[in-house]
């Protein structure tokens, strides 16, 4: 249902109708933002990814595979703005953890308490291909699948690095004392 | 020890991806060994745990910029009204987004206003005879150096750009009897200038926070200016050359044209 109707307002914006495309970002515009938000840590960047991913599917429109999902479509594309971005910027190191989840201050509401804080710093501790699993999977809601898609890497890739990732999560939250769930 | 067969168990148990007789071998390995249910509880916790964080709402800008954008180049055949429609209808979100955009456009304009008064009549600013070439390009693409050459009233030169990788190289190479201030304007946010000191060294020049390089006195000599670009998005870098603040050139060197 979700594919015919985003094959349906691609096709209409391939005719001419923008406001088609509007309603492309308007279905898409929240999970994207938020799975890049929990990639780069910082808002005003990922404001603009998001803003370039949009332009950049416009303009790449009429090449996208029908077959695939548009979600995926702008996903991967996302993905790939976002590791840019973090790759200029720290090129040969990760994230420090003093500059963990920077955006994420109580005063701009991001965060509603300090456990999904303690989760957000321990998400930029990752090594950004894991984050990028764990984000896409339950900030993007996509299947192993898609993952694969998005990540360019086989499923089996994509299964053992998530599991990786919730393993060295769930590593470092305990080591800081804090269970992730109320019991 | 946990075998590899019981890990991916324990991850398909959390997924909720276990066939019947898995389900069975799952409940029967979190229950005998007591690493793997640990294991699987704090995943679990985990999961539950990354599953609770609230979205938050993107910022109203990315759907009000991307649509500007995107109403001044629909797809398919448009008539030259539909055309002028969509531009100016566009062009107006993009104000309404973008209100610096405004201000840019209108000094632009004014600048293009003066432009024939400050080549040929305006006081003290002398005149450019002759305007080859352009160095205007698409960001971000590499390919062969462009070319700009200015001549006039006490100057002569020629400016050059080219794109290696993510760096921008301006050269510019002046024989000006005459000195003129040269100023390049860029996106702060997306590119970083590079190589100043060694290039005007024992010259004024200042940098403005927000993009903005002038350097005035400029007289015969080769300089060089290299902009690394750091950013996702820009709209581009634009160079002017003016002398007792009357602009004798000014165009774009690189363009954004998704940002256009």
């Amino acid at each position: 249902m979700t594919e015919h109707v985003d094959s349906e307002l691609v096709a209409r914006v391939l005719t001419g109708d923008t406001s088609a495309f509007d309603a492309l970002i308007l279905r898409y515009q929240k999970p994207l933002f938020n799975s890049c938000l929990r990639m780069v840590g910082n808002r005003e960047d990922a404001r603009d990814i998001v803003q370039t991913v949009f332009l950049k599917a416009y303009e790449k429109l009429d090449t996208f595979d029908r077959e695939r999902r548009f979600f995926s479509w702008i996903f991967r594309m996302m993905m790939n703005e976002s590791l840019n971005l973090m790759d200029r910027r720290r090129p040969t190191q990760e994230l420090a953890p003093s500059l963990a989840a920077p955006g994420f201050s109580p005063e701009e509401t991001l965060l509603q308490d300090e456990r999904h804080a303690r989760i957000q710093d321990a998400l930029m501790r990752l090594q950004p291909d894991y984050r990028a699993a764990v984000v896409l999977r339950y900030f993007g809601d996509l299947s192993y699948r898609e993952l694969a898609y998005v990540l360019d890497i086989p499923e089996k890739t994509v299964k053992s690095r998530l599991f990786s990732a919730r393993r060295r999560l769930a590593d470092w939250l305990a080591g800081q004392g804090m269970a992730t769930h109320d019991q | 020890m946990t075998s590899d067969r019981q890990l991916d168990l324990i991850a398909r148990g959390i997924d909720g991806d276990l066939t019947g007789d898995e389900q069975q071998a799952f409940e029967a390995l979190i229950e005998e060994d007591a690493k793997a249910g640990e294991l699987y509880r704090r995943l679990g916790e985990l999961d539950r745990a990354l599953h609770e964080i609230d979205a938050t709402e993107p910022p109203p800008e990315i759907r009000e910029y991307v649509m500007a954008r995107v109403r001044g180049r629909a797809y398919g055949r448009a008539t030259p009204g539909d055309r002028m429609r969509s531009l100016i209808g566009g062009f107006l979100d993009v104000l309404r987004v973008r209100p610096a955009y405004g201000v840019a456009l209108g000094v632009a304009i004014v600048a293009l206003m003066l432009l024939p008064v400050a080549l040929h009549y305006g006081p003290g600013g002398g005149t450019l005879d002759q305007v080859a070439g352009t160095l205007t390009t698409p960001i971000g693409t590499d390919g062969p150096t462009s070319t700009l050459t200015i001549s006039g009233t006490g100057l002569a030169g020629t400016v050059t750009s080219r794109l290696e990788g993510r760096t921008r190289t301006l050269r510019i190479e002046l024989e000006a009897s005459v000195p003129v201030t040269m100023t390049i304007y860029y996106d702060a946010d997306a590119f970083a200038p590079t190589g100043l000191e060694q290039s005007f060294a024992g010259m004024s020049y200042t940098l403005v926070q927000h993009g903005q390089i002038t350097v005035e006195d400029l007289r015969s000599g080769h300089y060089a200016v290299a902009l690394d670009e750091i950013g996702s998005t820009s709209d581009g870098v634009s160079i002017e050359f003016s002398r007792h603040g009357e602009p004798l050139y000014r165009g774009m060197v690189t363009e954004n044209p998704e940002r256009r």
